[in-house]
């Protein structure tokens, strides 16, 4: 029993972009968790981060999810293909971890989140920002009183347009753009230390047909009177900027990513990197994502209650789609 | 030589004009009235300005006088100037409500006599050369503006609602209001907010997001909370960020300072080092008054902006987005 509990979770790996590759070099620094299987729709990704990884590409998603040498699957394909792949993974009696958003819409969710409970297998959705040592902390000071009764917080979330295979991104109806990819790890953050959102208004460029551009701001009223501003955008010219701030009627907590740089490296001739999604960096003894693994790993072992349930994936992204809704409609969506 | 006064000691920013009105080579300070003599008799003497115990008498003695007072009482006393001709540069908000700052307007154009409205922000050579960056179209079509103007908490008037005619919203709302108008030169045509109490618990409101739809289609947001603590080591801030198709750019009116770091363990500050924005809103005015031309900003101007701050809390209100020309 000991023995098999120490055991590494074993992970197939769906998808071989950004942030498959990202979770997969992680799960070498994870003693919990270890990546047997990747699955990708490009042959050449898949057996490079096999290579990485010294697991094993398989030819399809079925055959990922159902090796026998594989608990649990870790989803990293395009938002509109999670739903498919987590479905696949249940089927197959696997846990699964996917990446956020859920779903693209909010009843795959659902389906999603009833089919893992009926098939009894554990799903958790990778909102990372909750394992950012900063927005951990920022959340942990606000919980511990450090500024009184919170009553106004400010939240940005910047990058340059990303190019995901096939520029998936830009399929904005696909992707949900920057408020559905991106600006949902600040609604999920808001909701995880502030608790529900009443309305939410908002105005973007979604649907406004600017390709390759994205930008939105939202401005929400939680059931707690906490009033927010959220900025999502996908209108850098470059890098990736996060800034927070919440003030209470006992003082003010802010953060800004570009106050925090550990390290800056500027090279007079810096290499042609190719267009990709931009992740943020963080300087920490562990990678967020490494946190963010290990902790889904001791999950699956049972040895950690969940920080992120799939009933809290839900309501983010409900909030993240009730903004979207609004930037469509023009008008306040109530929760 | 113009012959200038300046009327009510109230609003925090009469002390910043004083100087300047008595160093201006072609300004004549004839005085100083004040709805409380003590202090108008206390703050005359220390700038060595005459204090009149009666403003009708001042008015009488100038051609423009500068209207410092709460924000109610803008336009009671702009209305007496009007009266008597006088051009009047006033404090910011023009009024507090829409039929006030109408009244005034016309008041002013009847009489042919300059009125103007003491923004400063305007005058600042970073927002200048954003404007000029922005209409030469080096961002491409702008989409989208981000934009705050936050501060201390700032008490006195301010917080007395039957002097201010609002919080947080009131004091801060007309700025970035009317920058987005020289910045875009498109009008505002529906305003959404939020609008809080939650830093101070009381009657006025001390924090504002505001959603402003202009003209052309595109947006913009503004906080105007009085959300910096009393340990920030400046007064506040006001920001624009633009976001176009081809570029963004972001102003930080009053980034420009030096750090002060006290050995004795009080608090750090930010010392101001840019261009001094009250005087170049006093040598403005001076100057349209003197050349019979438009001030930067006008009465309409003054009012334009307003009507963003009424919106604004008319929608926190009802919860829903309110139309300009639709006020009630």
């Amino acid at each position: 029993m000991t023995e098999k509990v120490s055991k590494p979770v074993r992970l197939a790996i769906i998808g071989a972009g950004t942030i498959g590759t990202i979770h997969g070099l992680c799960s070498l620094q994870s003693p919990e968790a270890a990546v047997t299987a990747v699955w990708s729709r490009s042959a050449e990704k898949a057996s490079q981060l096999t290579q990485r990884l010294g697991a094993r590409a398989c030819s399809s998603v079925e055959e990922a999810v159902n090796s026998p040498d594989v608990d649990a699957v870790l989803i990293c394909t395009p938002t509109f293909t999670h739903e498919a792949h987590a479905l696949a993974a249940i089927r197959a009696g696997k846990h699964v971890i996917c990446e956020k958003p859920l779903t693209r819409e909010l009843d795959t969710a659902r389906a999603v989140i009833e089919a893992a409970r009926a098939a009894g297998v554990q799903l958790h959705v990778a909102h990372v920002v909750r394992f950012f040592p900063e927005f951990r902390r920022l959340h942990d000071l606000v919980q511990q009183g450090a500024i009184g009764q919170p009553a106004l917080v400010r939240m940005t979330r910047a990058s340059s347009f990303p190019h995901g295979s096939g520029d998936w991104h830009n399929q904005i109806a696909l992707s949900g753009g920057v408020v559905l990819d991106m600006g949902i790890h600040d609604l999920d953050w808001l909701l995880w230390t502030f608790g529900p959102v009443e309305r939410v208004y908002g105005r973007g460029l979604y649907q406004r047909g600017a390709p390759f551009l994205d930008y939105a701001l939202l401005t929400l009223r939680l059931c707690s009177g906490v009033i927010a501003h959220v900025e999502c955008s996908w209108a850098e010219p470059a890098g990736f900027r996060v800034h927070g701030e919440v003030s209470g009627d006992k003082g003010m907590l802010t953060y800004d990513s570009l106050d925090s740089t550990a390290l800056r490296v500027d090279l007079r001739h810096p290499p042609d990197i190719p267009p990709g999604v931009n992740v943020p960096t963080t300087y920490t003894a562990e990678s967020p994502y490494v946190s963010q693994l290990r902790h889904f790993a001791r999950c699956i072992r049972g040895e950690e209650a969940p920080i992120i349930t799939p009933d809290e994936a839900y309501e983010s992204l409900r909030l993240a789609l009730a903004s979207l809704d609004s930037i469509v409609n023009g008008q306040p969506v109530s929760l | 030589m113009m012959r200038v006064g300046l009327w009510s000691l109230t609003h925090l920013h009469a002390l910043s004009y004083i100087p300047v009105l008595c160093d201006r080579p072609d300004v004549e300070f004839v005085g100083i009235a004040d709805e409380e003599p003590e202090r108008g008799r206390r703050i005359a003497q220390d700038h060595g300005v005459p204090f009149f115990a009666s403003a009708d008498e001042l008015l009488a003695q100038v051609e423009a006088i500068v209207i410092t007072s709460a924000n109610v009482d803008h336009c009671s006393m702009a209305l007496r100037a009007a009266e008597v001709r006088v051009a009047a540069l006033v404090e910011k908000p023009i009024a507090t409500t829409l039929s006030d700052a109408q009244a005034m307007v016309r008041a002013f154009e009847s009489a042919g006599v300059i009125l103007a409205t003491a923004f400063p922000c305007p005058f600042s050579p970073a927002f200048e050369e954003l404007v000029r960056v922005v209409r030469a179209g080096e961002l491409g079509r702008v989409l989208a503006i981000k934009a705050t103007n936050r501060g201390v908490m700032p008490g006195g008037f301010f917080t007395q609602l039957e002097r201010s005619g609002g919080g947080a919203v009131m004091d801060h709302t007309v700025h970035v209001a009317d920058l987005l108008r020289r910045l875009t030169g498109c009008e505002a045509t529906q305003v959404y907010a939020e609008v809080g109490h939650g830093l101070y618990h009381q009657d006025w409101d001390d924090s504002g997001l505001l959603t402003i739809d202009l003209s052309d289609g595109s947006f913009a947001t503004l906080d105007c909370s009085w959300s910096r603590p009393k340990s920030y080591p400046t007064w506040g801030d006001v920001t624009l960020h633009v976001v176009g198709e081809s570029g963004n750019a972001t102003a930080d009116l009053f980034s420009q300072h030096l750090h002060l770091y006290p050995a004795d363990g009080s608090k750090s500050s930010w010392r101001g080092w840019g261009s001094s924005l009250d005087a170049l809103v006093i040598k403005d005015f001076i100057a349209a008054v003197r050349e019979s031309r438009p001030p930067c900003s006008s009465g309409v101007d003054g009012l334009k902006a307003l009507e963003v701050t009424l919106a604004a809390y008319q929608s926190a209100k009802t919860g829903q987005a309110v139309r300009i020309g639709e006020l009630a």
